[in-house]
């Protein structure tokens, strides 16, 4: 510490012959003026250092004496600086420098956002943009308590969040709904057949059944009816809830056609960097206009980390251009098929997906160079749709 | 820590405390100064103090201090 308070305030080294020194300390002790580093630096001189002040009591009273080879060097921070005087464009850059780091620490560097397991961080960082809470945020605008009830008042699958500013850094803590299955039993409704089918199993929790077992039933019929008729209480509405099982045959069909546009790559590309500095954007390029007729934009986001560990509000982003024509490509009948195949096992697993396949009736068609497949599935399936009963607020 | 090593010195006027750094009470001026030996001016005459590396600093007013590896002080 006591190096740099020296460094900052500065000092003065006066090196002479000894006998010259002595004969100045010795003024310089009558007067009260303190010295200090009294050091032999051979050949006979001996260098003492004095405080700036004591310099220019030094001066003042060694005016008449004579200090054989006496040298004076200044040191410490003034010292350095005044090396410097007549470079303006170095002060102007340090005094800037300064300005600059004393103005980033009212802006958000980085938010760092944990606890989510559903949402990405992308999405709770775009939801707190629209609150005000980005990188380049004004940090004394910034109300934690306001956004962590905005945040959880219009994320929905949010139940928690907290907001904390550590410095320039924001750290923000989320806890995720947990979804409970609970059913809303108070909306009366009844369950109707969406296709046709035989009914192989009837499961009713609510309402009242209108199908038995082996009956055979057309789309959009009523299974289970929300509107239960008691003698004691008479007509009351329910929430009508339950499986119907029913044998159904479903059919699924795939077009592909035999020719197809494909994507081919020129080797063409143009890049343009763009330096982002909290939320302003500063473009290293002047022309914006791309000459390609197609073309995919890929963008790359890095942001500067100093010694690899502390995250620069600054980001540099590559913006790649890469031509691309489309040609017609011919496949064959095989390739086709493969490819419906594929599509058709999409379709069947999202619709069929509970269901227990009996039969599978598969048939390939070529016409104006289309592949289609179709496939006919019977199987036993859920058949219940539920349609709620509007009423005027009175069950 | 300073230890005070000859406290009776003090009758004379000055006070010498610890072995690396003498601190001189009652200095009138600088007789001779090199890193080997250093002669101060007191009432009673001439203080020689003997070493190595020997530096000064102003320590206050009339006193002076002498740093460094000290061997041996003389009173002339």
């Amino acid at each position: 510490m006591g190096k740099i308070y020296e460094y900052l305030r500065g000092s003065y080294t006066v090196t002479a012959r000894a006998e010259s020194v002595c004969r100045a300390l010795n003024v310089l002790m009558k007067n009260n003026v303190p010295f200090y580093g009294v050091k032999a630096e051979g050949g006979g001189l001996v260098g003492f250092c004095l405080e700036p002040d004591a310099f220019r009591k030094y001066v003042a009273l060694t005016a008449e004496m004579t200090i054989e080879d006496e040298r004076v060097t200044r040191r410490g921070l003034f010292a350095f600086a005044s090396g410097y005087k007549m470079r303006i464009g170095f002060f102007i850059g340090a005094v800037l420098c300064a300005a600059l780091l004393a103005a980033s620490s009212f802006f958000v560097w980085d938010i760092n956002v944990s606890g989510q397991t559903g949402l990405s961080e992308k999405e709770i960082l775009k939801t707190l943009e629209g609150y005000g809470l980005y990188i380049g945020a004004y940090i004394p605008n910034i109300d934690t308590m306001r956004l962590e009830n905005e945040l959880v008042i219009d994320t929905e699958e949010l139940s928690y969040a907290s907001i904390n500013l550590r410095g320039t850094v924001a750290e923000v803590v989320v806890r995720e709904r947990k979804e409970k299955d609970v059913e809303n039993i108070s909306l009366p409704s009844n369950l109707v057949a969406n296709c046709d089918g035989q009914i192989e199993s009837i499961e009713v929790r609510g309402g009242m059944p209108t199908v038995k077992k082996g009956q055979i039933v057309k789309k959009g019929q009523l299974l289970v009816s929300g509107v239960i008729d008691s003698q004691a209480v008479g007509y009351r509405l329910v929430r009508a809830r339950g499986e119907i099982y029913a044998r159904i045959s479903r059919s699924f069909t795939a077009e592909v056609p035999l020719v197809r546009e494909k994507k081919s790559r020129t080797g063409e590309k143009k890049t343009r960097v763009t330096i982002r500095f909290f939320a302003k954007k500063i473009n290293l390029f002047s022309n914006n206009d791309i000459s390609f007729e197609k073309y995919d934009t890929i963008e790359e986001e890095k942001r500067l980390c100093l010694f690899d560990r502390v995250e620069l509000p600054v980001f540099i982003i590559k913006t790649t251009y890469s031509e691309y024509v489309t040609e017609t490509e011919k496949i064959s009948e095989e390739q086709a098929l493969s490819i419906a195949e594929k599509e058709l096992a999409g379709q069947t697993e999202k619709t069929l997906s509970e269901a227990q396949i009996l039969a599978r009736e598969e048939r390939t068609e070529i016409n104006d160079g289309i592949l289609t497949l179709y496939a006919d599935i019977d199987c036993i399936a859920d058949i219940t749709s539920e349609i709620f009963i509007k009423t005027d607020g009175e069950k | 820590m300073k230890k005070k090593i000859l406290p009776e010195i003090n009758t004379l006027g000055i006070e010498i405390s610890g072995r690396e750094e003498v601190l001189v009470c009652g200095c009138l001026g600088i007789c001779f100064y090199s890193t080997e030996e250093v002669r101060l001016n007191i009432r009673r005459g001439e203080l020689s103090v003997c070493g190595e590396e020997l530096c000064l600093r102003w320590a206050g007013y009339g006193k002076i201090s002498v740093a460094g590896r000290i061997k041996s002080l003389t009173f002339c």
